[in-house]
């Protein structure tokens, strides 16, 4: 996948937000990708009304490297 | 007044006469559009053989699950048609939600069925799964669960690799080349040797060699991605206005019959004004 941006985590950000509901009946699936970086998805950052996660709208943004199968 | 079996009026707008089970749903997932309604109450009286397009098979009754993705939110799509109060869906990551129904990211976005083939007993031999498709992207699984090394596995994919791919309930595959991805597509499996994917009602592959069935996962079904023990792979971008997970029951989801439940949900799409 080229130029698909995600949103980059801390640790401390991931363990702050995993499995938490950001918006009514969705809830943050953090990944690792192939550089082992935790990520989350633009939509996710896009989609977050619940508070207290709306900082993830200011997430720094990287390029997704998957990672393999 | 919405009731049992009464009919709405809504303004002056005369609507049909209400199905339980369409009171039961747009009641649980706040659905007041009547266009929306009434498309639902259309669809289930076709599911349920008591409507225009259907008036003697019950596939409502040999169904699981039936998410007729209307509404618009996470809240609406996660609604179970056969049964409200089972087999609500959970979504995880960037799903999309809107009224053409949800939409993956091919990165972290899914659903979860709960629903296991193994522990909710799904026959071994006797089993399907659907999805509408309205997009043609190349990637990922639309509904599947399995178990590691894709064992035992229960998955559609419309079209990945310019393919469509089921297994149903097995550690071999059934493929067919498929140019876009776009349409109903069910996978079924009615016996211990063959399975068979239907594409908008027409048999697309009948597998009869190497396509035995082993055991059922107890993984549960993911929507827009595979569960493989746990796991999730093979993430999907599609966009998908309908899912079903039921058992084929020899008479109800026969071969004869795509042909019908096809025109049903291809009739719901489209008094949604979504159909592709």
């Amino acid at each position: 996948m080229n130029n698909i941006l995600v949103g980059l985590l801390t640790e401390i950000q991931k363990e702050q937000i995993q499995g938490k509901e950001f918006a009514k009946d969705s809830f943050f699936y953090v990944i690792k990708d192939a550089n082992n970086n935790w990520v989350i998805s633009i939509q996710e950052m896009e989609q977050a009304t619940i508070p207290p996660y709306e900082w993830v709208h200011e997430l720094p943004l990287i390029e997704y490297n998957p990672k393999p199968l | 007044m919405l009731g049992l079996g009464l009919g709405l009026q809504l303004n002056s707008y005369p609507l049909f006469v209400l199905d339980p089970a369409t009171v039961s749903f747009i009641t649980a997932a706040g659905i007041t559009d009547p266009t929306q309604i009434n498309a639902i109450n259309r669809l289930v009286l076709n599911l349920k053989g008591k409507g225009n397009l259907n008036s003697s098979i019950d596939f409502f009754s040999a169904s699981y699950a039936i998410y007729p993705f209307v509404g618009g939110s996470a809240t609406a799509h996660k609604y179970n048609l056969r049964d409200v109060n089972t087999f609500l869906i959970t979504y995880g990551g960037g799903v999309t939600h809107n009224s053409n129904g949800i939409t993956g990211n091919g990165i972290n976005g899914f659903g979860d069925t709960f629903f296991s083939p193994l522990n909710n007993n799904i026959p071994l031999d006797d089993l399907g799964i659907s999805v509408y498709s309205r997009t043609s992207t190349n990637i990922g699984v639309e509904l599947g669960g399995s178990d590691a090394g894709l064992t035992n596995s229960l998955y559609l994919q419309t079209r990945a690799g310019g393919f469509s791919v089921m297994q149903a309930n097995s550690s071999t595959f059934a493929a067919v080349a498929e140019p876009t991805g776009q349409g109903l597509f069910v996978a079924v499996r009615r016996n211990s040797t063959s399975m068979q994917i239907y594409k908008n009602g027409i048999s697309s592959i009948l597998k009869t060699s190497s396509a035995n069935s082993s055991s059922r996962t107890a993984s549960t079904l993911n929507l827009l991605r595979q569960n493989t023990a746990g796991v999730g792979t093979s993430y999907s971008d599609k966009n998908l206005a309908f899912a079903s997970i039921f058992t084929v029951t020899s008479s109800i989801y026969s071969d004869a019959k795509m042909p019908t439940y096809y025109d049903i949900i291809q009739q719901f799409q489209t008094d949604l004004n979504r159909q592709v």
